[in-house]
């Protein structure tokens, strides 16, 4: 038996060699299909729990919590200072985000979306320390030329 | 570490869900791999990584950015396991061990014995003292150094070569007493 472990040192003599032990270490074990994903839901279900969203940070001194109205809020106001764009509804669901927004005529609603998606995390997260997980945008009305300005 | 992954953590830390659910897609594998190979059933090596990821999501304020994220997962990993184990005073049986590749195909014999030797070594690992279990499973299974072993346990690298040291002469002893009793019985 030549075999050791990984120390170096040489086995314990006698009937048995690491070999066993190498072989289940090389086993990959890989995880259950969807594994990741179920956590993700199980932490996104915890994070934010039914209207109530708890922010980073808590700890033995006490922990915050905002409403998720507060949240919505906060991203129709951050969508609002964006050049153009006139924000309608939004509702906050687990920690996807979505918002009801109207957009000038002319101009290119997918580069709109966008800039609002990362204007809307930004401040989310500047604010409250939490940012949503996604941002949907439904554009649900187009504005006169001149909003875009 | 990474410079996204340094991203994604740095943000995580601030509190983005996004980022740090990135991260859980990135290291669910290892750590779902580390908690199977210290409990004894794959329904707590997945409830230990559900565990895990909520713990260091609670725990993320209190996160060093200078600290390495493996390690710190390992951490908590740990913690969530031997926490498993005590309430539950498990040992490992061995008909609900994972199953195993099969690496002696075309020889039932050959096959028979090296899974039988397997899963031996995984009843022994089961019944080694969480003392010498965890340092052995992070070096011997999960390829950590001395002082990455000595970080997540919060022992010093002396202390981890002696539990290395007394677990691997235990597990040994261990195995030689299943395969002398698996002489026995054939």
């Amino acid at each position: 038996m030549t075999h050791q472990p990984s120390n170096g040192q040489p086995s314990k003599s006698g009937p048995t060699s690491w070999a066993p032990v190498r072989e289940v270490a090389a086993d990959p074990a890989p995880p259950p299909a969807g594994l990741a994903e179920r956590v993700i839901t199980v932490l996104r279900s915890t994070v934010v729990t039914r209207d109530w969203c708890e922010l980073p940070g808590g700890d033995h001194r006490g922990r915050v919590w905002v409403a998720s109205s507060v949240i919505v809020d906060i991203a129709r106001a951050a969508a609002q200072q964006q050049r153009g764009v006139l924000t309608l509804g939004g509702e906050l669901a687990e920690t996807q985000l979505r918002l009801e927004v109207a957009l000038p005529y002319g101009v290119n609603f997918i580069e709109s979306a966008e800039r609002l998606r990362d204007h809307v995390g930004e401040v989310c997260l500047r604010l409250i320390g939490f940012s949503p997980s996604s941002v949907d945008i439904t554009v649900i009305d187009v504005l006169p030329p001149e909003w875009a300005a | 570490m990474a410079v996204d992954e340094q991203m994604l953590l740095s943000a995580a830390v601030r509190g983005d869900l996004r980022s740090f659910e990135h991260l859980v897609r990135r290291h669910t594998p290892a750590v779902y791999r580390y908690c199977a190979r210290m409990l004894p059933n794959r329904a707590d090596a997945e409830d230990c990584t559900q565990e895990t990821w909520l713990a260091a999501w609670r725990a993320l304020p209190g996160f060093r950015e200078d600290a390495a994220l493996t390690t710190w997962l390992y951490r908590i990993a740990t913690n969530q396991a031997l926490m498993m184990l005590r309430r539950r005073r498990v040992d490992v049986p061995v008909a609900e061990l994972p199953e195993v590749s099969d690496n002696g195909a075309g020889d039932p014999a050959r096959h028979l014995q090296r899974e039988t030797e397997r899963a031996a070594v995984r009843a022994a690992i089961g019944r080694l003292p969480v003392q010498y279990r965890v340092p052995l499973v992070l070096r011997e299974f999960e390829s950590l150094r001395y002082d990455e072993i000595a970080g997540v346990l919060d022992l010093g690298v002396p202390a981890v070569k002696t539990r290395l040291h007394r677990g691997r002469a235990q597990l040994l002893s261990l195995l030689d007493g299943s395969s002398g009793k698996n002489s026995e019985d054939s």
